[in-house]
């Protein structure tokens, strides 16, 4: 086992067992306003003090935690499901469909997730589901061409030149041969892109566009303590660090995926 | 050469004419009527009637995407309703605050990044190597605008060297670079971690080719085989990430000018959402996106300068 | 005159040694061949002449060249000795040049940094060794990038390359491998006659035997690190005395004439073994069909056999 896929096999662990623990259990309600109890320091009722409203620091990391990873799922999993449906299409068929599909996901590397957050909070107003939108948009493009490729080379291959010349259907290949084949590049591909996925709902939500209050997150806490960084620059440390963790766990892990499935690339690590 | 200039700029039109309907499709024909989101729900029926008249709305689709995409390569957005004046006229105030903050963050990520790589590949395995890695896989982790918030409370909270936000204009020029050091760090940072790593993953790569075994028995100093042999073709990988990043960091500056309340285009599309000045908001989200499409059309062009093998291609 | 002198070169991957305390001269001028089945050492030697040595590689025993001891110089050293006195063809035309320079601008490259002479002057010079190695409209070859070149004429260029600043030793590394019979034939007959022409020593690494016979005239073989025969091209090839060496001979490919039928080729029963399974004793125990069990006791000892011949073998074929 490779250094990174267990540094960052771990930092995944700890912060979806945050996660999953923050479903049941937090140290007080990350949503309680007290303002009697504004700007507390760290102590052992409140591990990292409170904030501008007397809510537990700790206790809303641990519910953004939550909002963060079912972001990454819900994006990452809708867009790794729709670029890889159409990347084994293009496989799959060839010809003006494959490069109707490669054109396609060539237009859609003009719409960068931000860009395209901004145009559906503009006609929709903002809102969680515009960015989960907005994230498995950038998604899809990035499936399909890494789906194509890995389906092409396995179209290629001898065992299913055998099952085609024994008359299977391309989408019965596709689901007996195909699929299996490319899954391990896939996994490898869904763990980097659910960092950036992580990193892409921190920033809608600073911004505003993702989730919205009184759901707690990472991102919106960063903005809420952003304006008191002369008060309070604690609050605007701990969010980040969060982050940080996350995104690194997923990058690590991913790194360390690729390392275990593509030794070619071991040690050069791009 | 002249063939894949001209079928790449076909390309890049095409392309642009594809953005241009994705954005006004999104922005236009989504459920929801533009002259009700501009007014909100609560507004008269009347006041509704008026503004879609005003707005051209009630004639067909089709025909209101030729009249916006005519006039905005006349470079007529329309009008503002929020601010009431042409909508080119608030991108153009905008502009030298943005254009520069990404092009310092562009020529800061592009030195940053190649230095360390190149860095790090020409010391393999060894410490520097590795403290470059380390730093930049940490980098990659780092949100820019988190990244920022750091700088502020160390740079102009603590130590107050340099200002946490705002910008004076260029009428005065120090007063204004000072003001966009922070930005261009927290923006150049992230990228050139990203860019770190494939430089050296890439020079690395060339190192091990057979070309450079070939200029080592030249007796070429290992400097001279980096600059002459190895760097040049590693270029190729690093220009494609180069342009990636341009896409990046013309994003990030949307981000990053609303950490320091930096009144350029990011800033502008934001008052837009708020304000729900839908013109506005087309107009920059194409640009954006047009921003992004004409540096991969560069980028192309850049290849086929550095390699021969792409000029006799058609 | 003795030009280069190896003692006991002795190279190691970890614990597995793939070179074995080689030790052979090369005189000025002289056109020596090394053969080898794929994994013998062939490469690791000529690198190691060459002061390229892979950095992993541990590399003890002495190495002289034109008088002086050059394995301990250090890397700078090295670097004015290579491509000025010391070049180096390698094997893959194709891959050994920079796709993004310029013939030309290759060709001159070790001229210019080692003699420091103008460009103008270079390109003069590269004129005339396109020339000389036979590059049809040199000219234009020079203004062109490898791409636009043929595999053939890619190795001249190569060639040319390694001739740049009029060595006096010249490394080819298995140089023809990309190149059909013909233009195979074609470069071994330029290369011989530009090494005469200049008086330049040559070394030819090849597993090929034809090769060798048809440029050197004294080669060695190696095999799993070991030298296992020296001596005169034409006496080893009609009379062998390391088994080795007859299996070579056996397995290799003879022109069929017409209307004879193909036999199944006589191979050297067996494979290479890894650097880390080859024998203790006579590397070539195992698949030599003379060994004994005292065979794999102790390395053999290279011994004269007959006056400028030496085999490394218990039991030799009397010469
Ligand atoms: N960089 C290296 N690391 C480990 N082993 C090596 C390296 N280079 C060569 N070897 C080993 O040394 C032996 C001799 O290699 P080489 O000189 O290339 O053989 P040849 O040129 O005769 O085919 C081989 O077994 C090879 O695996
Ligand atoms: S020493 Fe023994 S094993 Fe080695 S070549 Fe001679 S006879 Fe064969
Ligand atoms: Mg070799």
């Amino acid at each position: 086992m490779r250094w990174n896929a267990v540094v960052g096999g771990a930092l995944v662990g700890l912060v979806a067992g945050v996660a999953a623990l923050s479903l049941v259990w937090t140290p007080h309600d990350p949503a309680g306003i007290d303002v009697s109890r504004r700007f507390l320091p760290a102590s052992p009722a409140h591990w990292l003090g409170t904030d501008q409203v007397g809510r537990d620091v700790a206790s809303m990391l641990m519910a953004g935690a939550q909002s963060s990873i079912a972001v990454a799922l819900l994006s990452v999993g809708l867009g790794a499901s729709l670029g890889t449906a159409l990347g084994l299409l293009a496989a799959a068929r060839g010809g003006w469909v494959e490069e109707a599909v490669m054109r396609l996901s060539d237009l859609a590397f003009a719409f960068p997730a931000l860009l395209f957050a901004i145009m559906l909070a503009a006609v929709f107003g903002p809102s969680l589901t515009n960015a989960v939108l907005a994230i498995a948009f950038i998604m899809v493009p990035i499936f399909a061409r890494v789906s194509r490729a890995s389906a092409n080379a396995v179209w290629a291959r001898e065992f299913v030149q055998a099952a085609i010349a024994a008359g299977r259907s391309r989408l019965g290949i596709t689901i007996d041969h195909v699929l299996p084949n490319i899954a391990a590049v896939l996994m490898v591909q869904a763990t980097i892109e659910f960092a950036v996925a992580i990193l892409a709902e921190a920033a809608l939500s600073y911004l505003g566009l993702g989730v919205q209050p009184p759901t707690p997150s990472w991102g919106r806490m960063l903005s809420e303590a952003q304006t008191l960084l002369y008060l309070a620059p604690q609050l605007a440390i701990w969010p980040g660090l969060c982050i940080m963790v996350a995104v690194l766990g997923f990058n690590l892990m991913g790194d360390g995926l690729r390392d275990a499935t593509d030794p070619r690339l071991r040690g050069v690590g791009a | 050469m002249g063939l894949f200039l001209l079928r790449r700029l076909l390309t890049l039109i095409a392309t642009l004419v594809a953005v241009s309907i994705v954005v006004f499709l999104v922005m236009n024909a989504l459920p929801g009527d533009p002259a009700l989101i501009v007014l909100g729900i609560d507004s008269t029926p009347e006041a509704q009637a008026a503004l879609r008249e005003k707005m051209g709305l009630n004639e067909p689709l089709a025909l209101r995407y030729l009249h916006w995409a005519g006039a905005a390569l006349t470079g007529d957005f329309g009008i503002s309703h929020s601010f009431d004046v042409p909508v080119g006229r608030l991108i153009a105030e905008r502009l030298p605050l943005t254009l520069p903050l990404a092009a310092l963050a562009t020529v800061a990520t592009v030195t940053t990044a190649i230095a360390l790589g190149v860095h790090a590949a020409a010391r393999h395995g060894r410490l520097a190597d590795w403290g470059v890695m380390a730093l930049s896989q940490l980098g990659i982790a780092v949100p820019a605008f988190w990244l920022a918030i750091l700088l502020v409370i160390l740079f102009a909270v603590r130590l107050r060297w340099l200002p946490p936000g705002g910008f004076p204009g260029w009428d005065d020029p120090v007063a204004a670079l000072r003001a966009l050091v922070l930005p261009t760090v927290s923006l150049a940072l992230v990228q050139s971690a990203i860019l770190a790593r494939v430089t050296r993953s890439s020079v690395l790569e060339v190192m091990r080719l057979d070309y450079a075994r070939t200029a080592r028995a030249k007796g070429l100093s290992r400097s001279a085989i980096l600059r002459r042999h190895v760097l040049p073709n590693a270029l190729i990988p690093i220009v494609t990430i180069i342009g990636m990043q341009i896409a990046n960091l013309v994003t990030g500056t949307i981000v990053i000018e609303n950490v320091f309340y930096l009144p350029g285009l990011g800033r502008l599309i934001f008052q837009s959402i708020a304000n729900r000045d839908i013109f506005t908001v087309q107009a920059l989200v194409m640009l954006f996106a047009a921003v992004v499409v004409v540096t991969n059309f560069l980028v192309d062009v850049a290849y086929a300068l550095i390699d021969p093998r792409l000029k006799d291609r058609v | 005159m003795t030009l280069v002198s190896v003692r006991d070169l002795t190279i190691a991957f970890g614990g597995a040694l793939a070179l074995r305390a080689l030790s052979f001269d090369l005189r000025r001028g002289e056109l020596l061949g090394v053969v080898g089945e794929s994994g013998s050492g062939k490469t690791l030697a000529a690198l190691s002449l060459m002061g390229m040595a892979p950095e992993a590689a541990r590399v003890s025993g002495a190495i002289s060249f034109d008088g002086e001891r050059v394995d301990t110089l250090p890397e700078t050293g090295w670097q004015s000795l290579q491509g000025r006195r010391i070049a180096m063809i390698f094997q893959e035309p194709m891959s050994a040049l920079n796709p993004l320079q310029r013939i030309g601008t290759q060709i001159t490259e070790a001229m210019i940094w080692h003699e420091g002479i103008s460009r103008a002057e270079a390109d003069a010079r590269a004129l005339a060794l396109l020339g000389e190695v036979g590059m049809p409209e040199p000219q234009a070859r020079l203004r062109m990038y490898p791409h636009q070149l043929s595999g053939g004429q890619r190795q001249r260029a190569l060639i040319a390359m390694a001739l740049a600043c009029n060595p006096d030793l010249v490394l080819a590394d298995e140089p023809t491998t990309a190149l059909d019979a013909t233009r195979t034939a074609q470069a071994l007959d330029l290369l011989r006659g530009l090494a005469r022409a200049r008086g330049m020593a040559l070394i030819l690494i090849s597993h090929d035997l034809a090769a060798i016979e048809r440029v050197a005239e004294r080669m060695l073989v190696l095999y799993g690190g070991d030298l296992m025969e020296e001596g005169p091209v034409a006496e080893i090839l009609s009379r062998p005395a390391h088994p080795y060496t007859a299996g070579l001979i056996r397995a290799r490919p003879r022109p069929r004439p017409p209307g004879v039928p193909r036999r199944p080729l006589p191979t050297i029963p067996g494979s290479v073994p890894g650097l880390a399974d080859l024998p203790r004793g006579c590397r070539f125990h195992g698949r030599c069909p003379k060994g004994r069990p005292v065979c794999a006791e102790g390395r053999p000892p290279l011994v004269d056999i007959a006056p400028g011949r030496r085999a490394a073998c218990l039991f030799p074929e009397p010469v």
